[in-house]
């Protein structure tokens, strides 16, 4: 007992002859085209012998006309795995030999034999109608497979576009994508820079060695023809570039990659081993339509990411000049009246109590109004993060803050951060104190801060109440517009009852 | 005593209104300079009792000016002035070699005096 059934040791020989027959199916080079039709011939051979031992087995058994019915085993499974032609030449030579060997009169095919022209017609039916199905199904099923294939390796490839990979991998990677799904042994993508320079954006090959000896001709064939045309291109058997010593050839197919209108780059596969399938091109075509979405999406997000960040230091240096402004002139210019008004006051004749006692109130009203200027211009932007950086601005902040604030900052005093950097630091951490010591009925804030590895990250963490959701109206959503702006991520951690912790990170370039 | 006395600043609406007021009140302006190369060289020709630096001298910083001051061979003492509140520049005017800071709403030669007195009080001790 083996515990398998006929059924399932049948299913299994089945998928073994299906490898067999369909290895290299449909437009394969000329060789694989030969060796189907051994396959076929061999198989054909071998059944229609293996269904006349069966006949001659079963001839005394049965009424010998019925057990043409067999042959259909045969049609049906060749022309399942090889198609319509090899179906029909079965059926004939299935309807002649058994009309030969077991239809009296034997050794003699009978041509006004009704019976037999009735067998040969079921046959030929029975293949044209299998063969067809067959080769529908398995039209569909290769087209399936094939766009299975090619969604799995453009996922792949939108999954590192969306994880923003760094432009020369993400490159490498489509490349090495459209290599392996094409079965090339040479992939490249190359960028028509607007300077009319070609730039080799990514670039994969089967072999190391194939990089090592220098460009194929076909494939620079094939660049220039894209520029020319913006259309697909072929280049067949072209000898190896200048530095090809081994005379080896390739064929090389390219496709534009065309981005938002312009013609942006090619998507070129080049390969030697065979000639590339005649759907090559379209099959680059459908892949770099999606190749010049993704170009054409890291491009925007380049340039959302760049005018975001343009948009902030431009606010920046607007809000910067303001308070500038009101330092340098309004302010200046309250505290010089309220000089003169003083001298005014030391200059009155003495008997006029009332007068003394208006110019000084004035006096009073003009101290108030310079120190609510003050407040204002701070909150404006902030003069120390200008004059001393961000570690002096930070002790500002834990000093101005009615909680006690531990502060632990490794940050270099020497080296500044870059301006926009600092800015969005301290906002975050003065919205975070605020926050503390207004809603968290905290006892004490945590302030850390290291620079390293071009990263600056800040953690705020307060002992709390927790609870605090960013979604009511904390000013903490403003800034995280800001940090995200230079590329940077903030997170805000509020269990309830574990107090509240606010943690900044952001990339960072150091200025000397 | 009168005390002679530098100021620094590149404010001249301030400037004047400050003379005016100390003069009024007693001190000696013997220099006026509006950014750091001259008041070095000011402090250097004059030796006055005491110099008022503004922290925010255009593009200058006030704290890298009281440095100058400082590496003097006969360094006269620096008061910092803004119209910034002290807090704001807590840190930096703890780490400069200046006596110490006062508001420009609340400058007054009295202020002036109680510093140098505080300082040179540390001093003796």
């Amino acid at each position: 007992m083996t515990g398998r059934w006929p059924s399932a040791r049948l299913a299994s020989a089945w998928r073994a002859l299906a490898r067999w027959a369909d290895a290299e199916r449909g437009d394969g080079p000329p060789a694989s085209r030969v060796r189907r039709w051994i396959h076929a011939t061999i198989a054909s051979t071998v059944l229609i012998v293996a269904i006349n031992s069966a006949v001659d087995l079963l001839d005394n058994h049965a009424p010998v006309r019925s057990l043409s019915v067999l042959y259909l085993l045969a049609v049906v499974t060749v022309a399942v795995l090889w198609g319509m032609i090899f179906a029909i030449l079965v059926s004939l030579v299935s309807v002649l030999s058994f009309s030969y060997l077991y239809v009296p009169p034997r050794g003699k095919f009978d041509i006004t034999e009704p019976a037999n022209w009735y067998s040969l017609l079921v046959f030929l039916i029975t293949a044209i109608v299998v063969s067809e199905l067959a080769a529908r199904s398995q039209r569909t099923a290769r087209a399936s497979a094939r766009l299975a294939e090619e969604q799995g390796a453009l996922r792949r490839v939108a999954t590192l576009v969306a994880q923003e990979t760094s432009r020369e991998e993400l490159d490498a990677l489509i490349s090495e994508e459209v290599g392996q799904l094409l079965s090339a042994d040479l992939a490249m993508m190359r960028h028509y820079a607007d300077d009319g320079s070609l730039r080799l954006m990514g670039q994969w090959a089967r072999s190391t060695r194939l990089i090592a000896s220098g460009c194929p001709a076909a494939v620079d064939r094939v660049t220039e023809l894209i520029a020319q045309t913006g259309k697909l291109a072929r280049f067949e058997n072209e000898m190896l570039g200048q530095r090809g010593g081994d005379g080896a050839t390739f064929s090389a197919v390219g496709a534009p990659i065309v981005v938002e209108g312009r013609l942006w780059g090619a998507m070129i596969v080049a390969s030697r081993a065979h000639d590339l399938p005649a759907n090559t091109g379209a099959r680059l075509d459908d892949f770099t339509a999606l190749v010049a979405i993704a170009i054409a999406n890291a491009k925007n997000r380049a340039d959302l990411a760049a005018s975001r960040e343009r948009v902030v230091v431009a606010a920046d240096e607007t809000r910067r000049r303001i308070e500038r402004d009101l330092h340098d002139g309004a302010q200046q210019q309250l505290v010089a009246l309220t000089f003169e008004l003083q001298a005014t006051q030391e200059s009155l004749p003495s008997g006029i109590p009332q007068v003394r006692a208006d110019l000084s109130r004035v006096t009073q009203g003009l101290v108030s109004t310079l120190e609510e200027l003050r407040e204002i211009a701070r909150g404006i932007h902030p003069a120390i993060l200008v004059q001393g950086g961000l570690a002096p601005a930070l002790r500002m902040l834990a000093q101005r803050c009615p909680l006690p604030v531990q502060l632990e900052l490794e940050v270099d005093r020497q080296s500044r951060l870059a301006e926009p950097i600092e800015v969005a630091t301290y906002y975050v951490v003065a919205e975070a104190l605020t926050n503390a010591a207004k809603h968290a009925d905290a006892s004490l804030v945590k302030v850390t801060g290291d620079a390293r590895d071009g990263m600056l990250r800040v953690r705020v963490q307060d002992d709390g109440c927790g609870g605090a959701s960013p979604a009511r109206g904390s000013g903490l959503v403003g800034i995280v517009d800001r940090v995200e702006a230079l590329g940077g991520k903030l997170v805000l951690r509020s269990p309830p009852g574990a107090g509240t912790s606010v943690e900044l990170a952001l990339p960072i370039a150091t200025q000397a | 005593m009168t005390e002679s006395c530098l100021i620094v600043d590149d404010s001249l609406g301030f400037m004047d209104a400050a003379r005016g007021l100390l003069e009024r009140q007693g001190l000696r302006v013997v220099g006026v300079a509006v950014n750091g190369s001259d008041a070095v060289r000011l402090a250097h020709q004059l030796h006055p009792d005491v110099t008022l630096l503004d922290i925010n001298l255009g593009d200058e910083s006030g704290f890298e000016v009281a440095e100058q001051l400082q590496r003097h061979a006969n360094p006269s003492p620096v008061i910092l002035i803004s119209t910034y509140a002290e807090e704001d520049y807590s840190d930096l005017i703890a780490a400069s070699p200046a006596l110490g800071f006062l508001s420009k709403a609340n400058l007054s030669v009295a202020a002036i005096r109680a510093l140098m007195q505080r300082a040179s009080g540390y001093r003796e001790t």
